[in-house]
């Protein structure tokens, strides 16, 4: 029974750290537009949060860069498990067109594990909520 | 003050203003630029958008019998650069955007178009229907000179390194001198 309710919890409140990387912050204002009442993604009990040790989830937006790779890895396990990764825009897949530049610091999934991948320039809040949809159902 | 409020929370209870996105399937507007996708039918497979692609999101891989074109998402920035450049009009943007995948290899699409042999070598030169469409469009130029067809299949049909051969160089010199006069007559 533990077990269902702790599900059930988990399903019902994903807690979402957005976390950008790098890039051009398309995907930024994409995720403050999902947030807006328009696409209201709280709907879904996802709420933004300004730490990772409050999340479940770290949205990570824009390319990795070397500056921020240590971060990157710090804030993930400061995160308590169970966590997930969402990789949001091209750029956080396979960097886009920062690809061979001299701050990309490698694809996102290289670093640290990632659950769903989001492609789009900048993804639609529609995406999004479809990416998180698909992230909550991995989790079930 | 107070009422106002009220009278705002009804209105906004009866006509809510936020999307009914998964329940209602949504779709972008005109000119909204998302995944692309081949065309099956019209794709010659030139690797024109291959080339073209500024972060080199697509890709040709040439196999022994067939070229494979795939278009990686996660390196897409969706510009629509080879919507632009194809000269066979088989590349189009599409309205999709549902494309969160688990693995990021699924994260693609691509076409399989199949090689072309030299018919004297068997050697492969160039993807087939691109073959066949160079062919339609050398015909129509030659249907202005009254040449048939027939003599000029035997000459695109060789690779180029058979095509400047021994054997094949008498045949593609008199088939020169010929549309030459033609041109000239017409």
């Amino acid at each position: 029974m533990l077990r269902g309710i702790q599900s059930f919890a988990k399903r019902k409140s994903p807690w979402v750290m957005h976390l950008p990387c790098g890039g051009c912050n398309g995907c930024d204002i994409e995720v403050i537009a999902a947030l807006t009442p328009k696409y209201d993604i709280e709907r879904f009990g996802v709420l933004q949060k300004g730490t990772p040790r409050h999340a479940d989830i770290l949205l990570v937006t824009g390319i990795v860069t070397h500056q921020i790779k240590d971060c990157l890895k710090r804030i993930y396990e400061m995160a308590p498990d169970p966590k997930c990764v969402v990789a949001m825009g091209s750029c956080a897949i396979d960097g886009d067109i920062f690809n061979g530049g001299y701050g990309y610091a490698g694809p996102l999934d290289k670093i640290v594990p990632v659950d769903v991948y989001i492609p789009g320039c900048p993804p639609r809040p529609e995406a999004l909520i479809d990416g998180i949809s698909k992230l909550l159902k991995k989790i079930q | 003050m107070k009422k106002n409020i009220l009278l705002e929370a009804l209105r906004s209870l009866a006509n809510p203003s936020t999307t009914k996105y998964p329940k209602q399937p949504y779709v972008p507007t005109d000119g909204y630029k998302g995944a692309a996708e081949y065309d099956k039918d019209k794709c010659v497979g030139c690797g024109a958008c291959a080339q073209e692609c500024p972060p080199g999101a697509i890709t040709y891989e040439d196999t022994e019998s067939t070229r494979k074109l795939r278009l990686n998402y996660g390196l897409c920035s969706f510009c629509g650069r080879c919507e632009e450049i194809c000269p066979w009009d088989a590349i189009h943007l599409t309205k999709k955007f549902e494309l969160a995948v688990y693995d990021r290899k699924d994260a693609e699409t691509g076409i399989d178009v199949p090689f072309f042999e030299c018919i004297d070598c068997g050697r492969i030169f160039l993807p087939e229907p691109q073959m066949r469409a160079s062919l339609e469009r050398v015909e129509k130029t030659l249907a202005k000179y009254k040449i048939p067809k027939e003599d000029l299949v035997h000459l695109i049909s060789v690779c180029p390194r058979c095509a400047f051969s021994v054997k094949n160089m008498p045949e593609r010199r008199m088939f020169m001198r010929r549309l030459v006069e033609a041109k000239a007559d017409a």
